[in-house]
């Protein structure tokens, strides 16, 4: 019932297709959504004068961005600032990926799929980080301590954390469209007027929000730790 | 609740939900690319103008607090200034009016020492004048009382006296008149 629907696919060979899934379509919404977004933005912003008090569509992105900036400063370093664009776009990607199950749609971050590669992503992240800013310490950190045989668990912790990110993410948006899902199949007519308002609340917009937070702050706190421990 | 109308898509299979095999890897790539799209264009169509803003902001905000401080700074230094200036002036002020009131004093002594000379000049001018007149009026009363004596005289004489006694007088008073020393015979016959 919760698998994953396939609209089309290209076979490369015996082993491998490319699939167009449900995940896929609604990441592009996502991306078309977030995008239309972006060039409105640029090309608004060529006539923004930094002198002007901004009003409208500039003063919502800036108040954006800026408390982006905050945030980023208060949950990672300076050290790896040049981190923030992306973690502003992974953020901004989870919080619509997560909020457009509200309209019906299944949400991308459903599907494991979609949450393991960015995990992994951030597993990379933290990788590089590490390696940049203090390649001795960060490599004794996973090797040599806190005695060397102790090495094995450090792998397995580093490799854990984009599995236990990308699951979480998973888990708890699945869950919430499954319990949807459950509510509009099974429940009278009659409960499906008012009693997905409060849980599309939560599951949607509340948790959707919440799980987006959660993953980008790991992301970058694991990101700033590495780089700066 | 079916989105389906979105796209002219039908799903024509299904694919597990959490099948952990090579598919499911290989499904991974676009969503990936999916992202990693979206997060460049975001960055650099969304993120970077904006923050570009923002940063011209901050940097002229700091720049006018920078000028405000600066002329803070300056309206200070002008402030200690000016009240250095006017605390000058008050004391050159003081020194002026002392200065003046100082030469106004001395003035004053002068104009009066000069007033005083010149009252007792005119003073003594005007006790010569008074002394001069009352000597001359002294001497024009007395001509007077001469005259008019010598004339009462004259007429009483005239009118009482006879022969024997005008020439009687007349000896008498030749007598008088020869024995003082400025008329005696010996000055007249020199």
């Amino acid at each position: 019932m919760f698998d994953i629907s396939v609209f089309a696919s290209f076979r490369v060979n015996e082993t491998i297709e490319f699939l167009v899934t449900e995940t896929t379509r609604n990441t592009w919404i996502v991306m078309g959504l977030l995008l239309i977004l972006a060039v409105v933005v640029r090309i608004k912003s060529n006539k923004w004068n930094p002198m002007d008090r901004p009003t409208g569509l500039q003063n919502v992105i800036e108040m954006c961005v800026d408390a982006w900036g905050k945030f980023f400063r208060g949950n990672s370093n300076d050290t790896v600032a040049y981190f923030a664009p992306w973690f502003f776009s992974l953020f901004a990607f989870l919080v619509i990926s997560n909020l457009i199950g509200i309209t019906g749609l299944r949400p991308p971050t459903a599907d494991w799929g979609m949450t393991f590669p960015l995990a992994l992503t951030t597993f990379f992240l933290i990788q590089y980080a590490g390696i940049r800013h203090r390649p001795k310490a960060y490599l004794k950190g996973i090797f040599l301590e806190p005695v060397f045989v102790f090495a094995p668990l450090n792998i397995m912790g580093e490799l854990a954390r984009p599995i236990s990110l990308s699951f979480r993410l998973f888990g708890n948006i699945l869950g919430g469209m499954i319990l949807l899902s459950l509510l509009y199949g099974i429940a009278p007519i009659i409960a499906q007027f008012v009693l997905p308002v409060a849980l599309h609340m939560y599951f949607d917009l509340a948790s959707g929000a919440l799980q987006a937070v959660i993953f980008t702050v790991l992301s970058l706190t694991f990101v700033g730790v590495a780089a700066e421990s | 609740m079916n989105p389906q109308f979105l796209f002219i898509l039908t799903a024509n299979r299904y694919r597990p939900l959490l099948d952990m095999d090579l598919q499911m890897f290989v499904d991974m790539l676009p969503n990936l690319l999916n992202f990693l799209i979206t997060a460049a264009l975001l960055t650099y169509l969304l993120y970077k103008p904006v923050r570009r803003v923002l940063q011209a902001r901050a940097d002229r905000v700091e720049g006018d607090i920078k000028d405000a401080a600066q002329n803070k700074a300056t309206a200070e230094e002008l402030k200690t200034q000016y009240e250095q200036k006017v605390k000058d002036i008050e004391v050159e002020r003081n020194a002026i009016l002392d200065e003046a009131r100082k030469q106004a004093g001395e003035k004053r002594d002068q104009i009066l020492e000069t007033a005083k000379a010149e009252a007792q000049d005119v003073k003594e001018r005007a006790s010569r004048d008074i002394a001069t007149e009352l000597e001359q009026t002294k001497g024009a009363v007395h001509q007077a009382i001469v005259d008019i004596s010598t004339d009462m005289a004259a007429k009483l004489i005239s009118a009482t006296i006879d022969k024997n006694a005008h020439d009687k007088l007349f000896s008498e008073a030749l007598a008088e008149l020869e024995a003082t020393p400025a008329f005696s015979k010996e000055t007249v016959a020199v």
